[in-house]
């Protein structure tokens, strides 16, 4: 009698995933149990921690009263998480807007021009992000680019200040992550069935009908995949919210940092980040569902 | 060695074959001098259609048969709206569909490949056009309903299209289709992706819904046999232009071109030569010597004339017979019928099906009998 579960632990053929699964352990597993556990040790003078537990780092990021500390109700994480993923999703979705003609376009060529377009696609990830970060400074402060080109032009007496804004932050993430968008999308308006808007045509829709109902549903999955491939990397971005989003507005990677080098407050910083990561998390499951429902109607 | 024999074969026009209830018809569709080129990838350009016109007969079943690439296709999806002539133009009950997309043409289509969406259910998708169009949910339930009824999948509306056999994801899309209730129903090579045995329950269910429904039908295939089963009129094409149009009888038993004789059913094409023209009547001559006279007007002095394989049989005694020896190349049992392709003294090759199991050798000599009425003088 063999015992069979839904998930053996060991199947034939599981030997060639060892290497693999060393790797994750050590570089992603136990790094991330250290931060778990950083994250509710007692926080030591001079960073670090003290092995005593406490969970008062995640009652700071919640807003959570505490007497002992003389701390009120004080939601200021909360909002700072909030206005992070409100920059995010609102990335995640000028990325969907700007990609989707994109993807539409190159899957509609012949084989070398897609593998052409494709490439050029995924061109900035050659240059280094801190480069690409830089190069939006230029373009975006008072005496760059785009406030002397305005100048000369005369539309503007004053350099407007574009550096420095949420929405400078937003146009520099969107640069930094419109591949991720692009690329899942291609896939999924890749396999769809073009003639499917012929019938859809031919049953007396238009063209805005057929790509609601018909091109947007199937394509769903790569809508998803892009959705939170955009929107998990922005959300704990710190690059573009340090350099150009000026450290004024706090956001939830700079917050990081700052908990771990300016204030030296390890258990803080962990706890963070422990909270940024479940809800990464939670994006990633839901995706996986919209994925599981598509497939599910297709098969 | 053939004497010469009046032959009684008149011009026969489409309308005496005309089944005996057909009452006279309107035209649904009509095409006139229509043409379009396409460009294949290599740059050449490729004239699908060359001004060609055509009517289409409202509650008719009509087919447009002919090999690949005669067309047949392109002027389908020219009066569905998917393509747009480069000259002439479309013209559905009267009103010219110049510039009318897809979705505001009275027309809907059985795609081919059936076009099901496949993220919706079969009601779904019925109800796609019905939706489209902003009709009342209740009203959609009942009509979608009574669709599926007619294609006789009453139970299948909540079931996913992709777990439908191919012969049953046809019927969803003929009922997509129908429950518009189109003036005219374009059907693009409906049964190609069907096996033999399903195709022919399908050309039959097929004609039923059209004389239910009594809308237009237009389906093309490359498939005579189809054709000539279900249609109440067949539209043989060649080259991007009509080559014969007519009932199933006359298409079969009257081809006026040596392309329709050899594309629909079997035949015998043997050349001749006009060798006297008196009185209306004209006399030919076969390569072979056997003689004949037709009171067709032959303009040509060589002519093709073309003789069914069924009409041929083993000589007997009748002298008023066309007669011809030739020599067995080739016996095939069909099931009921036996095929002979026998090589003539010309050098010419004549198909004949005679009844039951008949074997000859090969090289045997064999003489072959028909009646005059069944040798017809091909136009071209």
């Amino acid at each position: 009698m063999s015992k069979s579960t839904a998930f053996p632990l060991w199947r034939p053929g599981m030997a060639k995933m060892l290497p693999g699964f060393f790797i994750f352990l050590a570089l992603f597993v136990v790094p991330a149990l250290i931060v778990l556990a950083y994250s509710v040790m007692t926080r030591g003078d001079y960073g670090g921690v003290i092995w005593q537990l406490d969970f008062d780092a995640y009652a700071r990021v919640f807003g959570l009263p505490n007497e002992a500390e003389m701390r009120d109700w004080d939601f200021v994480y909360i909002g700072i998480f909030a206005k992070s993923a409100g920059i995010a999703l609102l990335t995640a979705l000028l990325a969907l807007v700007m990609g989707y003609p994109v993807a539409w376009y190159i899957a509609r060529q012949n084989d070398k021009k897609k593998f052409l377009l494709l490439f050029l696609v995924t061109l900035p990830f050659f240059a280094n992000a801190l480069v690409r970060v830089y190069a939006w400074m230029l373009i975006l402060r008072s005496d760059g680019l785009i406030n002397n080109l305005l100048l000369s032009l005369g539309v503007i007496a004053q350099p407007l200040s574009l550096l420095y804004t949420p929405g400078a932050v937003v146009v520099a993430m969107l640069y930094q992550y419109l591949p991720f968008m692009v690329l899942p999308l291609f896939a999924s308006i890749e396999k769809l069935d073009i003639r499917l808007m012929e019938a859809s045509q031919d049953l007396g829709a238009g063209r805005g009908r057929t790509f609601v109902k018909v091109i947007l549903p199937l394509t769903k999955p790569g809508i998803a995949a892009g959705l939170v491939l955009v929107f998990v990397p922005s959300f704990g971005n710190f690059l573009a919210p340090t350099l150009i989003g000026g450290g004024k507005d706090l956001q939830v990677g700079p917050l990081m940092a700052q908990a771990f080098v300016a204030a030296r407050d390890w258990p803080f910083g962990s706890a963070v980040a422990m909270v940024l990561s479940t809800l990464v998390l939670l994006c990633l499951l839901l995706m996986a569902r919209i994925e599981r429902t598509a497939q599910g109607s297709q098969q | 060695m053939s004497a010469i024999r009046p032959l009684s074969t008149e011009l026969h026009t489409m309308s005496e074959f005309r089944s005996p209830t057909a009452e006279p018809t309107s035209t649904i569709v009509q095409v006139s001098a229509v043409s379009k080129k396409f460009q294949a990838p290599d740059g050449q350009w490729f004239q699908a259609l060359k001004g060609l016109s055509l009517n289409i007969p409202a509650g008719r079943f009509t087919t447009l048969l002919g090999p690949s690439g005669c067309g047949k296709t392109t002027l389908l999806r020219l009066i569905g709206g998917f393509d747009a002539p480069d000259a002439g133009v479309v013209i559905i009950d009267g009103v010219s569909m110049d510039g009318v997309p897809a979705n505001k043409r009275p027309t809907n289509t059985v795609f081919q490949h059936y076009g099901l969406f496949p993220h919706m259910t079969v009601a779904g998708n019925v109800a796609y056009g019905l939706e489209v169009a902003g009709m009342d949910r209740r009203e959609i339930q009942r009509r979608v309903q009574h669709a599926l009824e007619m294609v006789r999948l009453p139970e299948h509306g909540h079931r996913k299209v992709t777990q439908m056999s191919g012969g049953q994801q046809q019927r969803v899309a003929l009922a997509r289709a129908i429950v518009l209730q189109p003036k005219v129903l374009l059907l693009d090579e409906p049964m190609a992706a069907l096996d033999r045995k399903l195709r022919k329950e399908m050309q039959s269910e097929l004609k039923r819904l059209q004389h239910e429904l009594g809308i237009a039908f237009l389906c093309v295939t490359h498939d005579q046999e189809e054709a000539l089963s279900m249609s109440d009129l067949v539209v043989v094409m060649n080259q991007g232009s009509i080559e014969q149009m007519g009932v199933p009888e006359d298409i079969y038993e009257r081809p006026r071109t040596q392309f329709a004789a050899r594309f629909v059913g079997e035949a015998s094409l043997l050349k001749a030569r006009v060798t006297q023209r008196h009185d209306g009547l004209t006399t030919l001559e076969t390569l072979n010597g056997q003689r004949l006279q037709v009171s067709q007007v032959c303009p040509q002095d060589e002519v093709t004339l073309c003789v069914r394989p069924e009409k041929w049989h083993v000589s007997g005694t009748d002298v008023n017979e066309i007669r011809v020896t030739g020599q067995v190349q080739e016996s095939t049992y069909l099931g009921g019928v036996t095929q002979i392709a026998a090589l003539l003294p010309s050098g010419e090759s004549l198909i004949a099906h005679l009844p039951g199991r008949y074997v000859p050798t090969q090289g045997e000599p064999i003489t072959l009998a028909c009646a005059p009425q069944a040798v017809l003088v091909l136009a071209d």
